[in-house]
């Protein structure tokens, strides 16, 4: 879940200063690193309000001194570093899952959530299919004789060969010259 | 009556694209075709490719072999594919000896079909 909208700015006043001095860094130069931060976690987890949520978390394991700055590095270094484990964590915790916003781009690569899609045909695929079926089913009963009862019983009423041989009084091969003689003409 | 010094003989070939027995039986039909040279005409005839000029006839099997005396059928039926067999009945109906079979109006009347169709071809490969 989403939370940056509602955490992702910084407090209206700097924290307490103790819990600041605590991590070794100065609230104030802090922030001026915070829109570099959150443009690199954007183009990392190319989602705005996941990228406020990892630097959020950045600043608050800062301040709570979770996080301490031993001064070995420029302090934008060191803050990357510690969104890089963010990022990473903010990945995992999102690996399950796909942002229903996703599905206004259908097109957009792993867009998991369309699975949510019913995979039953809609409405008017169902009204297409029951065309096309109706027009073949049309199509059936305009063939000649032979190769129409051919195609009704073995393919339309899906009875065996041997029965229908029987009913028609036909041969295996004869029924097979006409099931496929059928078939070319419907396809024609 | 000897029918070979006067008319030719129409001896088609029904089969059809996927029969195997067919694609080997096309070369003892041109044999045999040329053994009687202008006595015969042949036919190679795809009855799914010409759905339309063999209509409701029932094709029990491959090879079908039609023969006809102008537009008198003289038989229509499976054969086997043998070439003892095609020269045989080819033999019959040239010297007379095959009789009008008996048929209902659609085969009684596919030997014009199948001569006008040939003709039509004929013209096509003409023109091109």
């Amino acid at each position: 879940m989403n939370t940056a909208h509602l955490t992702a700015s910084p407090p209206a006043s700097p924290p307490a200063g103790p819990t600041a001095a605590a991590s070794g860094v100065c609230w104030a130069e802090m922030v001026t690193h915070r829109s570099y931060l959150v443009r690199f976690a954007q183009r990392k987890l190319r989602d705005p309000l996941l990228a406020e949520d990892a630097v959020h978390d950045v600043f608050e394991a800062v301040l709570s001194g979770r996080a301490v700055f031993a001064g070995r590095s420029a302090l934008r270094s060191w803050l990357t570093a510690v969104l890089k484990h963010k990022i990473v964590d903010s990945v995992r915790r999102n690996a399950g899952t796909d942002s229903l916003d996703e599905l206004g781009d259908p097109d957009g690569e792993g867009c998991r959530a369309l699975a949510l899609e019913c995979p039953q045909p809609r409405p008017d695929q169902i009204a297409e299919q029951h065309q096309l079926l109706m027009l073949m089913l049309q199509r059936i009963e305009a063939l000649p004789p032979g190769l129409r009862d051919a195609m009704r019983l073995r393919v339309l009423e899906e009875q065996s060969t041997e029965a229908v041989c029987r009913e028609l009084g036909i041969s295996e091969e004869n029924l097979f010259v006409r099931i496929h003689r059928a078939r070319k003409q419907l396809l024609s | 009556m000897d029918l070979s010094e006067s008319q030719t003989l129409l001896m088609a070939c029904l089969c059809a694209r996927w029969c195997g027995t067919c694609g080997s039986y096309e070369a003892v039909f041109a044999a045999c075709a040329a053994a009687y040279g202008a006595r015969v005409q042949p036919l190679w005839v795809d009855i799914e490719d010409d759905a339309d000029l063999i209509g409701g006839i029932d094709v029990e099997n491959f090879p079908t072999l039609l023969l006809a005396r102008d537009d008198a059928l003289l038989f229509l039926g499976t054969v086997t594919p043998h070439a003892q067999t095609l020269s045989r009945l080819v033999a019959s109906a040239l010297a007379g000896d095959l009789k009008p079979a008996a048929a209902d109006a659609e085969s009684a009347t596919l030997p014009r079909r199948l001569r006008a169709w040939a003709a039509a071809r004929q013209r096509g490969q003409n023109i091109s």
